[in-house]
């Protein structure tokens, strides 16, 4: 009896004991580089603090399963550069950083002959990416004869085990009528969609762009969940910025 | 015989979780033997390194469709896209991802391998019925060691289409119509050798019919009703395919598609043929493209087979044979050769036929399941097995 008491506290004990999530986390929801590295996106991290930090960077998708975690050491008031371990484009990847002590990281896209202003790259909080009933808005997408735009369904390498997911493509123009209307399958890698004027067939206006994350497919709730992020360049200059995106968090009734 | 048929039923499941179980070991120890040695493949990155070994290949196409369903409609010609593919098979893994959360490709496993294992002895009981026991067991081991049996287990239809197969030949044996049209139309919603499997399923049932003292009539009527159940199934496909995607020959597109050149049903015997001689002329028949060739052996072997069955006038299960065999020629490539003569079952049957003694079987299942072994860790390695 006695026996089985220990037993059954250790066990308790160890199911206590588990590792709790590292402190410090951050997403960055896209790292780019072209073929030939025409354009690539220069990811920095920086210690600002008086003690080393250890930061693990997880890439998804990497180019090589062996460069899909990598221990970044980084000691007091210093800075380094991310190598961009990435498949070229068309492939977009995710970074998602997780330290025990803070950090912070800095990207910029930028283009190898330097004549284009950089694009600054958004890092996100884990607390902001979209979880199951959050609806994100991104917009106004336009395609002219002098801009064109595009958008891009991501997640960090946390819910590798969890997709896919399922989510709900509501497209709608500026007076707000629907163009297009879908509850698709997000898969194991983030969705680019280059031209969603012909992926989505719709008529060449400018739209809104609502996506709801419905849930895991294979009924596992998502370590963070998912972030949507539109992207307009400019056809002339080839300068980009990005554009902003909304997250209404799902309203919980009471009972 | 009841007793009888029990014992003969638990001996076929024994022996499929046994290869399954040896099956799963090669497999897994496949991917240990020279793991650095792989061919190229375009899977993306998430999928490549999730799968199991056991999921190669056009795995990817089921896997799509049952994470994401169909995709859009494909934009230019020549565009490989999944409507290629039956849905019975990649919704029975979307099924079992939903209720379980196990992955994708595992479910594709599970699903084959269930249904393999529950369709050895509806197999061995419907061999038993016409040729005796003997043959039914040398049937079931041969089916099971054939080299390219591991497609049973794999992320692919076969094994789904057997279980239908057997189920619907099973349920026209002991006067169960209704089991029979529910078996023939799911068959049809799985592969498009269901259309092969129609004159077999009309022929057979004639008989039964006739030999149970139905008049012409009669028996026709039953025949027809149960014959014409893999082409209705077919048919839902398509209908389908009208529904979501405003053009019911998708599929039939979709496969033009996945030809390397321009092509029809008319010529695809000339190009094989047209393969054959360069093969022959250059002196290279083993060298060119060795996984070709064995495929055309498979297709010659069947088709002696056939032959071998319409001897003794088993002309039912000789024609289902022949028109396997038919619709991969009229593909135009010997290409998956040994995986299409898979469910031409009857024709296991023939060769078990050639085991006259124990020691003939054992050396007729010891070579061919070496030969599987083989094929095996060139699937896991993503070599062309078919």
């Amino acid at each position: 009896m006695m026996k089985r008491a220990l037993l059954l506290a250790l066990l308790i004990g160890c199911g206590c004991a588990r590792k709790g999530p590292p402190p410090h986390e951050a997403f960055l929801p896209v790292v780019v580089r072209t073929e030939h590295g025409r354009w690539a996106t220069r990811v920095e991290l920086r210690n600002p603090g008086d003690q080393p930090a250890l930061v693990r960077v997880h890439r998804w998708p990497p180019d090589d399963p062996a460069h899909e975690t990598e221990e970044i050491a980084l000691p007091p008031a210093s800075h380094r550069t991310v190598p961009a371990w990435i498949p070229p484009f068309p492939s977009v990847s995710s970074y998602y950083f997780e330290s025990t002590r803070p950090f912070e990281v800095g990207a910029l896209v930028t283009h190898r002959a330097g004549q284009l202003p950089p694009l600054p790259v958004p890092v996100l909080p884990m607390s902001a990416l979209a979880r199951p009933g959050d609806k994100l808005f991104v917009g106004p997408f336009l395609k002219s004869e002098t801009e064109r735009s595009h958008f891009c369904i991501t997640f960090p390498w946390t819910e590798r085990q969890s997709v896919p997911y399922r989510v709900e493509l509501v497209i709608r123009d500026v007076q707000g009528t629907v163009l297009h209307h879908t509850v698709q399958a997000l898969r194991g890698l983030p969705t680019l969609v280059e031209d969603p004027w012909r992926t989505y067939r719709l008529p060449p206006r400018r739209f809104e762009l609502e996506v709801t994350l419905l849930g895991g497919l294979r009924g596992r709730e998502p370590a963070h969940g998912i972030w949507v992020y539109g992207i307009v360049q400019d056809r002339k200059t080839f300068g980009s910025w990005f554009l902003p995106t909304r997250v209404v968090r799902k309203v919980i009734e009471r009972p | 015989m009841a007793q009888g048929g029990r014992s003969l039923s638990r001996w076929a499941v024994t022996a499929g979780l046994v290869w399954l179980a040896a099956l799963w070991a090669v497999a897994l120890a496949s991917t240990r033997i020279a793991p650095w040695l792989k061919g190229p493949h375009a899977w993306p990155y998430d999928l490549a390194q999730r799968v199991t070994p056991l999921a190669r290949w056009d795995s990817g196409w089921y896997v799509s469709i049952a994470e994401a369903g169909y995709q859009g409609v494909p934009w230019w010609p020549a565009e490989e896209t999944n409507h290629a593919f039956f849905p019975l098979y990649p919704l029975l893994m979307r099924l079992l991802v939903r209720t379980t959360g196990v992955e994708t490709t595992l479910a594709g496993n599970i699903v084959s391998a269930l249904c393999t294992v529950a369709a050895l002895p509806f197999f061995a009981a419907w061999v038993e019925r016409r040729w005796g026991r003997w043959r039914a067991k040398c049937a079931v081991l041969l089916m099971l060691a054939f080299p390219t049996a591991f497609f049973f287990g794999a992320v692919y239809t076969e094994g789904l289409f057997l279980l239908l197969a057997m189920l619907a030949l099973t349920a026209i044996d002991l006067e169960k119509p209704r089991l029979a049209i529910l078996s023939g139309v799911l068959a049809g919603l799985t592969r498009i050798t269901s259309m092969a499997i129609a004159p077999l399923l009309f022929l057979l049932a004639y008989q039964k019919r006739r030999s149970d003292g139905a008049s012409v009539s009669q028996a026709l009527k039953r025949a027809a009703l149960v014959g014409l159940t893999p082409v209705l199934g077919f048919a839902l496909f398509c209908l389908y395919f009208q529904w979501k995607f405003g053009d019911p020959f998708l599929f039939v597109r979709s496969q033009h598609s996945w030809a390397k050149e321009d092509k029809s049903i008319l010529t695809g015997p000339r190009l094989i043929l047209r393969d054959v001689k360069r093969d022959i002329k250059s002196g290279k028949v083993l060298r060119n493209s060795p996984a070709r060739t064995l495929e055309g052996v498979y297709l010659l072997l069947f088709g002696g087979l056939a032959a071998a069955l319409a001897a003794k006038r088993r002309w039912a299960e000789s024609l289902y044979i022949a028109g396997i065999l038919g619709m991969v020629v009229l593909t135009g490539t010997l290409e998956s050769s040994g995986r299409y003569v898979l469910p031409a079952f009857p024709g296991f049957v023939a060769l078990a036929g050639l085991a006259r003694d124990r020691a003939h079987l054992k050396a007729l299942v010891g070579v061919s399941a070496a030969l599987q072994a083989c094929y095996v860790w060139a699937f896991v390695h993503w070599f062309w097995a078919g």
